[in-house]
């Protein structure tokens, strides 16, 4: 006989509780990492405070239950101290309230705990999971939320069972006693494990239908928010409307994914992605930057707006022929920059809820108004890839109107845009420079911007290598001057920016594209990853011709498409565990994160399109089994050969048989099958009758008093089959028609 | 929850007790039991308790957030709790599942006296225990159901007792129902009550009483040492009679029971002092309603001791005449006719019989109650 687990008395249970309590703590403090509110050296103060009473809880008990209970004021005190000194727009609210959250839960976790604090504390846990998850979106959600829920409802039965013992309330005795070591022994020996992994069982079951019900439920877009909860964060500072030399390539050394894009295929991306996210048109002393006083503004077309809805650019629309309705996602994680990479033109662009948006038509960008912290996904439709960018009008007026006249720091005050294109502010001697170089590459030939460009673009190849670290010693005069005085190794912002340079003193008005370029791609769940150290910068070069801006690249090594050989076949494939993990986060943000009405309709479609083909198959092979037969007979009235039909009548006359006969059957199978103790069929199916008799006539004597006579003697036929002799099937079969009938 | 019917698979044996017994209806049919937990009968109910509500108002807190804000994070959190909450029912329900509850009533107890009900519970389910249940027992003196907790899990094919102390004030017969069971199971969200429909009656003798009595008084004395034909608790063999419930196991005759197959007790002669018999009035007009109690409780107290000195031959009732009283399961018989005797409006003969040591009792003006030996005061009852 198996021995009987021995239980967990009532002191074992409220160790057990405490013990739960404090692994969820852990567990809610774990989650708050991600949170980048700068709490780590209070989150680390926790963690340390509550894994010592989890070792050692009776030194908790040494403080006065009264000093837990005058501690509560000093923290109310205290936290309404920190919002009041903190608080000061809606963009401030959450680290306080972050803050105050952690306090309560690590004092909530480490006081004497009865029934009610224990549902505080499991509230305040499931509060600080669910908030990390919200701001973060980050896939550990899913982990810590699927071991918070196991480790909430253990605590809950374990308080639902301490309330049916007589002892519900902790005393210091129970802690005094408690050794970790000794209480996983004891639970150990207590489990029974087959109610264990029923449980287990069950748990996976909800989570199934947890899973049914986030499908089912419905979605609304009341595009309202929350506005605390739209966190922003600092950018990486490459993406910003401000870059000194070399911030781009210090993102590129982080090998961390930036952004991922599910693309209608990979044949969709026929040349090398530039990312295009922002542009820069003002040069000034090493620094690019974006042109951002009001003047500036006037002369761009700058619009702000709130929508998670926005059509193409009107003046760079994507031709008719061309719209598919192929939809581009980009999930970009967060603290990458405000502005969106927009590889090229586009119809719509889409988001999961309505956002506030700055729109600059001129320079085709769109920033959202903070940095995002969390992944943030939008969608773009009929995106085409495209090298080149229209100018506006204004830009070619500008441009047809100044001719090839450059400035000079001495001459202007800072021009506005787009004549900041041909700003070139630095001492004479580095203009005389460039002059030189310009006169050498085109030897005062005036050529368009193509041209041009090829020819820098070749210059910079042939005198300069790719290196991370710029050979560019200390001195005088512009640093770009100076690294191409020098000649030394360099990376895309001085390659780019000696081409800017260059340019704008030949008078072609020149700005550098700042973004992601290449990336590669998965092979899992085939998808296009993006990572820091593709961050790029490249040159757009104004093309009076064509009245649009051409892409330039003048960073060597950086342009590796064979222009012979499609894209497809060039670009990096990621494989391995590294791109299996990388395409479980994708899937994450595909299924869980972005699921929205829409995906409702698509698996609401699909499972139609399921049904639907199921359905067609099954009725074509109805059909076609119908035509074969009528086929199969036609033959034989036709060839007259009626001996093809004996199978077939044998057939149906065994399954006449065995139908008419099926008692029979039934009791021959039970009388050479059955096991010792299993009744006769026909007894059986007696009793039943007997049973649903007795339950039907028990309820008819009671409403009305009397029961029929038809019942009493059903029954005592019924109970003549039961216990009494064998009779033949006929008859028995009759009895149980009648019985039918009766109940 | 159906009385115990299913010894082995589906079906009963017939050879069960029970089996013809109407238990409470049972569901074979899947879609009934699926609409029956939905729609749940007037058997059962379910109530949020505390944490439930909580859990509601959570669940609505971050339903709506998840809805203002689109995130599906909060979907997400959502959908597991409220699969949390239908887990929750599910194994309540579980919980339930094929329960075998008796109601055991409390043996031999007095008036005035505390008895002991035991509600048994056998877990029938093959692989689930039951835990953290309350039942709900109440009697017919009571004004509010006793609710009792399962100490500890009841492990699959186990079983448990619930012990309920009932005080019991009157005489008669009582009966101890248990009315339901509820439960918190597992996490606490709802409360699970079923109604159930056990009940047990059981006799609550007449109380104890204080009492003088004198036994010389009108009592012949008869030599000790010799036998009466009488049985008692002598030594002289007077018969070898079958075996009734209550004898003395020392008193076997297991010769006699060898040879017949069945169990034969030896009946002993009375000897030594002669006994008594119990002439019980039940007239309206000789006893107020207290007095007539108490009359009740004198007559057992009495009759109790004398049985226990072998000096208590029957009692005469005016309904039904002279009653032996041998054994023990005549004493209890005696008793649970005392339990429920009542008072008679017609004038009833008394006895006629002429036999010696006859005991009766009479009201007095202070509520007590004298006993008279052959028409001699020889004591009364004390308060």
């Amino acid at each position: 006989m198996k021995p009987v687990p021995d239980k967990l008395k009532a002191e074992e249970l409220v160790q057990l509780k405490w013990l739960m309590g404090s692994v969820l703590t852990l567990l809610s403090l774990w989650s708050l990492w991600s949170l980048q509110f700068g709490l780590e050296l209070l989150i680390v103060l926790g963690l340390v405070m509550v894994s010592f009473s989890v070792w050692r809880p009776q030194l908790l008990e040494k403080i006065p239950e009264r000093l837990w209970t005058y501690m509560g004021p000093i923290i109310l005190v205290g936290i309404v101290a920190d919002f009041a000194l903190n608080v000061s727009g809606r963009a401030e609210f959450l680290p306080p309230l972050v803050r105050m959250v952690m306090v309560l839960l690590i004092y909530r976790c480490l006081a004497p705990r009865k029934r009610r604090e224990d549902l505080q504390l499991i509230l305040l846990c499931l509060f600080c999971v669910v908030l990390a998850g919200v701001l973060s979106v980050s896939m550990l959600f899913a982990v810590q939320i699927l071991l918070f829920m196991p480790l909430a409802m253990g605590l809950l039965f374990t308080i639902c069972l301490l309330k049916y013992s007589d002892t519900d309330e902790p005393k210091v005795t129970f802690l005094k006693e408690y050794r970790v070591g000794l209480l996983f022994g004891r639970v150990r020996a207590s489990l029974d494990y087959k109610f264990l992994g029923f449980g287990a069982f069950l748990f996976v079951c909800m989570v199934f239908v947890s899973s049914f019900i986030f499908i089912l439920m419905p979605r609304f877009n009341l595009d309202q928010a929350i506005p605390f909860l739209q966190t922003g964060t600092t950018s990486k500072s490459g993406f910003s409307s401000e870059v000194r030399l070399g911030k781009v390539t210090e993102i590129r050394q982080d090998n961390s994914e930036a952004m991922r894009v599910d693309v209608p295929s990979l044949d969709a991306v026929t040349e090398r992605p530039y990312w295009r996210m922002l542009v820069l048109d003002r040069y000034d002393a090493g620094f690019f930057r974006q042109s951002s006083d009001a003047a500036s503004l006037v002369h761009m077309d700058v619009s702000r707006l709130e929508s998670r809805l926005l059509n193409g650019w009107e003046r760079w629309p994507v031709p008719f022929s061309e719209q598919t309705g192929a939809t581009w996602t980009f999930y970009l994680e967060g603290g990458i920059s405000q502005y969106l990479p927009l590889p090229g033109q586009f119809n719509r662009l889409r988001f999961s809820s309505a956002k506030e948006l700055l729109r600059n038509n001129s320079l085709l960008t769109v920033q959202t108004d903070i940095v995002q912290q969390s992944v943030l996904s939008y969608q773009l439709e009929d995106l085409q890839l495209s090298s080149s960018v229209p100018a506006t009008n204004d830009e070619v007026e500008a441009f047809l109107s100044s001719g090839a006249q450059t400035s000079s720091i001495d001459e202007m005050d800072g021009p506005s845009y787009p004549m900041s294109l041909l700003e070139l502010l630095m001492p004479d001697v580095d203009r005389a420079y460039l002059a030189e170089i310009n006169e050498s590459l085109h030897g005062g030939e005036r050529m368009n911007a193509l041209e041009y460009g090829r020819l820098v673009v070749g210059h910079l190849y042939s005198n300069h290598l790719y290196s991370r670290s710029p050979s560019n010693g200390r001195g005088e005069g512009d640093e770009v001057v100076r690294w191409m005085r020098e000649g030394g190794g360099g990376h895309c912002e001085y390659f780019s920016a000696a081409m800017i340079l260059l340019a704008r003193e030949a008078g072609y008005p020149a700005r550098m594209a700042v973004g992601f370029a290449g990336g590669s791609w998965n092979s899992v769940e085939e998808y296009f990853v993006v990572r820091n150290s593709n961050a790029h910068a490249w040159v757009e070069l104004y093309d009076a011709e064509s009245k649009s801006w051409l892409r330039f690249d003048p960073t060597p090594g950086s342009d590796t498409s064979d222009t012979s050989v499609p894209f497809s076949d060039q670009v990096q494939i990621d494989v391995g565990m590294a791109a299996w993990v990388d395409s479980l986060r994708i899937q994450w943000y595909r299924r869980v994160v972005s699921f929205d009405q829409d995906d409702q309709l698509e698996l609401a479609e699909t499972a139609k399109g399921f049904v639907e083909r199921a359905a067609k198959a099954i009725s074509e092979g109805i059909r076609g089994g119908v035509e074969s037969v009528k086929k199969w007979w036609g033959e034989i009235v036709t060839t007259g050969d009626w001996w093809r039909t004996l199978p077939m009548v044998l057939f149906a006359g065994l399954c006449w048989f065995c139908v008419r006969y099926r008692q029979f059957f039934g009791h021959l199978w039970y009388r050479v099958f059955r096991r010792a103790d299993e009744m006769d069929p026909q007894r059986k199916q007696a009793s039943v009758y007997i049973r649903k008799l007795d339950i039907k006539q028990a309820a008819l004597d009671k409403k009305e008093g009397t029961v029929p006579g038809r019942f009493l003697a059903i029954r005592v036929e019924l109970e003549a089959i039961r216990f009494g002799p064998e009779q033949d099937r006929v008859t028995i079969a009759a009895i149980f028609a009648r019985a039918k009938r009766v109940l | 929850m159906s009385k115990p019917t299913a010894l082995k698979g589906r079906l009963a044996d017939w050879t069960a007790p029970d089996y013809f017994e109407v238990g409470p209806e049972k569901e074979a049919s899947f879609f009934t039991q699926f609409m029956r937990q939905l729609l749940p009968s007037h058997r059962q109910r379910t109530q949020l308790t505390r944490t439930g509500w909580f859990l509601i108002i959570v669940a609505m807190g971050i339903g709506s957030a998840a809805y203002n804000t689109a995130s599906n994070i909060l979907f997400m959190t959502l959908s597991l709790v409220l699969s949390s909450l239908i887990l929750s029912g599910v194994l309540s329900l579980f919980n339930f599942r094929n329960l075998n509850w008796t109601v055991l009533a409390p043996k031999q107890v007095r008036a005035g006296e505390v008895g002991m009900a035991r509600v048994h519970l056998e877990n029938q389910k093959r692989f689930l225990p039951t835990m953290s249940l309350f039942c709900l027992v109440e009697h017919l003196e009571s004004d509010r159901k006793e609710r009792i907790h399962l100490q500890e899990a009841v492990r699959p094919g186990g079983v448990a007792d619930f012990e309920c102390s009932l005080t019991l004030r009157q005489r008669g017969l009582n009966t101890v129902s248990l009315t339901g069971a509820e439960s918190e199971f597992p996490f606490g969200f709802l409360n699970k009550i079923f109604k159930l429909e056990e009940s047990t009656e059981f006799m609550v003798w007449p109380a104890s009483v204080k009492y003088s009595f004198s036994k010389e008084v009108g009592g012949r004395r008869v030599m000790s040492g010799s036998s009466r034909r009488l049985a008692g608790v002598g030594t002289d063999l007077l018969n070898i009679r079958p075996y009734v419930q209550g004898d003395p196991p020392r008193l076997l005759h297991w010769k006699a029971t060898a040879r017949l197959g069945k169990p034969m007790t030896r009946q002993l002669a009375q000897e030594g002092e002669s006994g008594y018999w119990i002439e019980i009035d039940t007239q309206a007009s000789q006893w107020s309603a207290d007095s007539f109690e108490r009359m009740c409780s004198a007559v057992c107290s009495l009759a109790s001791d004398l049985f226990a000195a072998g000096r208590f031959d029957g009692i005469w009732f005016p309904d039904t005449g002279f009653t032996l009283v041998r054994n023990l399961s005549d004493l209890h018989d005696f008793y649970d006719r005392m339990s429920v005797l009542k008072l008679d409006e017609v004038m009833k003969a008394s006895s006629k019989m002429r036999k010696p040591r006859r005991l009766q009792f009479r009201a007095t003006d202070t509520q007590e109650v004298s006993i008279y030996i052959d028409e001699t005061r020889a004591g009364q009852t004390e308060s």
